[in-house]
């Protein structure tokens, strides 16, 4: 066997998916070919780099999410945003229509006591669409619409800051789970990047 | 978010033919089942139980944890919405794989090759995010976490085609009958593949590891 065609049949030798006679020529001509010797032993080392990559975690509410937005209705064949795209363009269309699945939550959400008025909202937006309307069954007033941001690290969320919307930065929706509004953890399993999403929270009446 | 797209891709896979499957029982069966009856909590184990898998497949294609977490998102919602048309021609975590492999395909053929190679220099830096843990020796961590940042960037730097065959064979140690149904191509394209990218990862790497030592940027 000459080289060339040695040459073109390493990756096969080192699956061992050659037949035996083939193997067996191989073999032999890496006995007397240095460049080929060395050659299948970069590529048996590339594979083991290849191998020895550590897996990556996924992220550990992924499954949460996915659920959360089928939940929402974004799985469904003939949703909203498939009607809204034709109009809207995707790029509008999908945070529209993931924002009206979310309203569609809240109107079948669980009211909080009369008791307990304090609580918090989230609804999903497009990250460029000017004031964010929000308007949760639960609120029991219409709040000023403001944009705002949290800053890094201090996500507070309270009756202190009734009426204020706010961007959404990736660790406020964990402590939206603590937040007091019955459906928080379902709601705010829906939001996380930082545009993605509008929060507001309001005092009694 | 990429919705369309990974649409096109979950749709093209419906249509599933699988020969090879014939007499053998899928793990997930059960759930299955469940789940086209509508139960959600079936569907929501599947994704508990193939999610690892799903996004390291991804992660690995795109070489971005964020855009990672996104398509894999994206690659469930398409496998929900499409799932009524699964029937078990295949196993379900093929068919799983090929959702997300066509999601990833797709999504990285928008990002673009340049935005690929800023990701690459990016997860460079930060390569720390996917060393194992409780390393024995710092300088061993060191040169390990360099070195699995070099195979990454190796891989991004490979076409499309020729890095899904190889993560798919190497990394994620799916078989070639696997492959050929996922990216639906004969079994001798994805062996002619896996060779090809090997080769140019061995080449990608002598080079990588030249321009380092020799402090040139690549």
């Amino acid at each position: 066997m000459n080289h060339t065609r040695a040459r073109s049949l390493l990756g096969a030798y080192l699956e061992r998916d050659l037949a035996a006679a083939e193997r067996n020529e191989v073999a032999t001509h890496l006995l007397i070919c240095a460049e080929c010797t060395r050659e299948l032993g970069e590529l048996g080392e590339t594979v083991s780099l290849l191998r020895g990559l550590p897996s990556p975690e996924p992220p550990p509410y992924l499954a949460t999410r996915v659920m959360a937005r089928i939940a929402a209705g974004e799985a469904e064949p003939n949703g909203l945003r498939r009607w809204l795209a034709p109009l809207l363009g995707p790029a509008l269309a999908a945070p529209l229509a993931a924002g009206a699945a979310a309203l569609v939550v809240f109107a079948f959400a669980p009211r909080p006591a009369a008791e307990a008025p304090s609580g918090v909202a989230v609804a999903r937006v497009a990250p460029a669409a000017g004031p964010a309307l929000l308007i949760g069954p639960t609120v029991p007033v219409a709040t000023r619409v403001e944009r705002g941001a949290i800053g890094a690290g201090q996500p507070r969320i309270g009756p202190r800051r009734a009426g204020r919307v706010l961007q959404v930065p990736p660790a406020l929706a964990q402590a939206l789970r603590g937040a007091g509004h019955p459906n928080s953890s379902e709601l705010a399993a829906h939001f996380e990047g930082p545009h993605d999403a509008v929060v507001v929270s309001w005092s009694g009446r | 978010m990429s919705c369309e797209v990974v649409e096109a891709g979950a749709a093209a896979e419906v249509g599933v033919t699988s020969e090879a499957m014939a007499g053998i029982v899928d793990p997930d069966a059960e759930l299955i089942e469940r789940w086209q009856a509508g139960d959600t909590r079936a569907f929501e184990t599947l994704v508990r139980r193939h999610q690892r898998r799903v996004f390291s497949l991804v992660f690995r294609m795109l070489g971005n944890r964020e855009e990672a977490e996104d398509v894999t998102q994206e690659a469930f919602l398409a496998l929900h919405r499409h799932g009524h048309r699964f029937r078990g021609e295949a196993r379900f975590s093929t068919f799983v794989y090929r959702v997300a492999a066509n999601a990833a395909l797709n999504r990285r053929r928008a990002l673009g090759r340049r935005r690929a190679r800023v990701d690459a220099l990016a997860q460079r830096q930060d390569a720390g995010d996917d060393l194992p843990s409780g390393p024995r020796d710092p300088e061993d961590a060191a040169s390990g976490g360099q070195i699995q940042a070099r195979v990454q960037q190796a891989l991004l730097d490979l076409p499309a085609d020729l890095r899904a065959a190889v993560v798919l064979y190497d990394i994620e140690g799916q078989s070639y009958g696997d492959i050929a149904q996922t990216l639906r191509i004969p079994e001798g394209t994805v062996k002619s593949r896996i060779h090809r990218a090997r080769s140019a990862l061995r080449d990608r790497l002598r080079a990588l590891a030249r321009a380092e030592s020799e402090g040139v940027e690549l």
